[in-house]
């Protein structure tokens, strides 16, 4: 078995039962505020870490916002990015030389095109994200975007890479018809549950995992500077 | 069989496949200024320097003005002379006739001292100063020509002939006929030679183009069939390198592929073919030639600058070529021929004719001469086994793929460009409309041109959609 068999994420050990595989697409949703990026810059961080590679497109903020926000979490991208480990990802036509760019985000050919041109150059086994899949969605119908996330998982998807799509909650409930949980093998909520009184707790909640067990309950979870996402996985032991 | 004697001149042995039967009598008829005494004396004088001694009978000019006339081609007749390889006499077609009759005569001597092989006579036309009969001439033309053979000669007559005028007994008493000719093209005149007749051996039918050149003259035979002995080893597919492209064909293209790349102004033909050549050339070390005809040598080499593509130093390795034509004045079988002497001596992996419709301008009222001239062009790229881009400019907003409707079904591949008008922003696209023998996506894939030059938005595995 070759070491990048399993994606090691320490936020989900103890709910998943056994490491979840390289090759599998992840859907991530959640309402704004819940910590969407947090959890995607802890899943690439994790990857760095590790010695592997990642690659992360920005569709809703410029990439100077983004290694901003990564470096609040004390998590310094600088060094990856020159050692080539890390290549952000702009929507938009660029003038930052270090990122790659999207000319045209509502031109599917060419957003699927770069992606595939830039998993091929970096070092694998190499973590994925796009964040988000909802800012995509304003260039797109529902029924073509969902064919275009069918596309991409099934164009790009290859042994040695995991992706990550980010969806703001509520943004393609409707799209429920087509199936878009069918093109993941992973797919986790991120949620504030209804008000019971007191300091309002976030949660988690994994959905669906392909060929695997987990843990289906909500676990709270707080975000802490310098470490992110922190699920208490002992919520349902006390 | 026989074995052909070359006659020497450039073009003239292929089409007629080989050249001419030994102890043979060659009619080379035509009007006046055509070229028949220069193509006579270069038949001599291809025959001198082969060591076979010739002999020239004229009745038309003094010996000095054929001299001089001939040193513009840099033959020395006189040198030639000197050293007993060749004669020139000047006489009457009576004087001719008498000593020829004569087995002692001086006609006769000539032969006999010099060991002549060769003989033109010109013309024979002045033969009617000696008779006006017609069964007379023909009895004097044939017992002339015999007594060459006789003598194991090889023969050349000229003959004055109108346009348009009708074939008279010197056309049955001899072996072959070749016709020299001229007729307009465009603006401009063209010498024509067509080889009417040959006993004996086959020959390649039809009007080729020819030239007065500093060293004769020069046929551009381009109807005939194109062999090549030795064409180069090139791998199964050669490859843009445009990652796009070469995934929507199944990695590259097959050698010796013709593709038609046409698109309205601007939508990146000059480009593709350019990033294409460059690729194959850095990336794979294989040759490539440019032949230029409506595009000039300085806006391609700005065109690829602006990439990064420094054509000079591809030029300096001696792996790239560039070919500039002005197109108003090629004369298309000369051109042919000159992109085969390339492809013969440089072998490439890849050319790119940038423009076809600028290439064909000069005939551009013959739909007939287009298709065949499209055809040989080609069978040559076939031959040679390059992959080749015939650039085609079609109007915007037409649905034409090429200008003279038959490019398309003579071309291996036919590869669209254009863009289309989404919202605000204009996206280009890319379409393989057909290539033959080859998988291939069908239908439009976006693409863009970037700083680094194309981009082909395909991420399939190729090969088909």
């Amino acid at each position: 078995m070759k070491h990048f068999d399993a994606i090691k994420y320490n936020l989900l050990d103890g709910i998943v039962k056994k490491n979840i595989p390289y090759g599998t697409t992840w859907q991530l949703r959640g309402d704004s505020g819940t910590g969407k990026s947090t959890f995607a810059f802890q899943f690439v961080m994790s990857g760095l870490r590790r010695g592997e590679s990642a690659i992360y497109i920005a569709c809703d903020a410029p990439v100077d916002r983004l290694r901003n926000d990564f470096g609040a979490f004390g998590f310094a991208t600088g060094e990856y990015e020159e050692a080539g480990k890390l290549k952000f990802v702009e929507s938009f036509e660029s003038f930052d030389p270090g990122a790659a760019f999207i000319k045209d985000i509502s031109d599917s050919q060419e957003f699927l095109f770069i992606l595939s041109e830039l998993i091929e150059e970096m070092e694998k086994p190499c973590r994925v994200v796009i964040d988000s899949v909802t800012a995509m969605a304003v260039n797109y119908s529902p029924q073509n975007l969902v064919a275009l996330i069918h596309e991409k998982n099934r164009l790009l998807r290859r042994k040695d890479i995991v992706m990550l799509d980010l969806y703001v909650k509520g943004t393609l409930e409707e799209t429920g018809m087509y199936g878009l949980a069918n093109a993941y093998d992973v797919c986790i909520d991120l949620y504030y549950p209804e008000e019971k009184g007191g300091v309002p707790q976030r949660n988690i909640r994994i959905h669906k995992i392909r060929s695997s067990n987990f843990d289906p309950r909500p676990f709270p979870f707080s975000i802490r500077m310098g470490q992110g996402l922190v699920v208490d996985k002992d919520f349902y032991g006390r | 069989m026989m074995r052909q004697l070359p006659t020497g001149i450039e073009g003239l042995d292929d089409i007629l496949c080989g050249g001419l039967m030994p102890v043979s009598a060659t009619l080379l008829e035509g009007p006046p200024g055509c070229g028949k005494t220069t193509l006579g004396i270069q038949f001599i004088v291809n025959g001198i320097m082969k060591g076979e001694p010739g002999l020239i009978i004229t009745f038309e000019q003094f010996a000095q003005q054929l001299y001089n006339d001939a040193k513009n081609f840099g033959w020395n007749l006189q040198e030639m002379e000197r050293q007993k390889k060749l004669r020139v006499i000047c006489t009457s077609p009576a004087t001719v006739r008498d000593h020829l009759l004569q087995s002692e005569g001086i006609v006769h001597s000539f032969i006999n001292r010099l060991g002549i092989k060769r003989v033109l006579v010109d013309s024979v036309s002045h033969f009617r100063r000696v008779t006006e009969n017609d069964s007379e001439l023909r009895e004097l033309l044939f017992s002339m020509i015999n007594a060459f053979k006789q003598r194991g000669i090889t023969v050349a007559l000229t003959k004055e002939m109108g346009m348009k005028e009708e074939p008279s007994f010197e056309e049955y008493v001899v072996d072959a006929i070749v016709n020299l000719s001229y007729e307009h093209v465009g603006q401009s005149r063209v010498r024509t030679v067509e080889v009417i007749k040959t006993r004996g051996h086959d020959h390649i039918s039809g009007k080729h183009f020819f030239r007065f050149e500093s060293s004769g003259i020069k046929i551009f035979p381009a109807n005939t069939r194109v062999y090549v002995e030795d064409p180069p080893e090139f791998p199964a597919l050669i490859a843009t390198g445009i990652n796009g492209l070469d995934r929507m064909v199944g990695g590259g293209i097959i050698p010796g592929s013709s593709i038609l790349l046409c698109g309205p102004a601007g939508t990146g033909k000059t480009t593709l073919s350019l990033q294409s050549i460059y690729n194959v050339v850095t990336k794979y070390n294989r040759k490539a030639v440019l032949f230029l005809t409506g595009e000039s040598k300085e806006s391609v080499a700005r065109i690829a600058g602006g990439f990064g593509w420094d054509l000079q130093d591809l030029q300096q390795r001696g792996l790239f070529r560039i070919i500039e034509n002005d197109f108003t004045k090629i004369n298309i079988d000369e051109y042919l021929i000159q992109i085969r002497n390339v492809l013969q001596e440089f072998k490439p992996a890849i050319v790119s004719v940038d423009s076809l419709p600028a290439v064909l301008h000069t005939i551009r009222d013959n739909l007939g001469l287009v298709t065949e001239k499209i055809r040989f062009l080609n069978n040559l790229f076939k031959a040679y086994r390059c992959v080749s881009f015939l650039i085609v400019r079609t109007p915007l907003g037409s649905n034409r793929i090429s200008v003279y409707g038959e490019e398309e079904a003579l071309c291996d591949g036919i590869m669209i460009l254009g863009s289309r008008k989404v919202g605000q922003t204009r996206r280009r696209n890319i379409e393989v409309y057909k290539l033959r023998n080859q998988k291939h996506v069908f239908g439009e894939c976006g693409m863009d041109i970037s700083k680094n030059g194309i981009k082909v938005f395909y991420v399939g595995k190729g090969g088909g959609r």
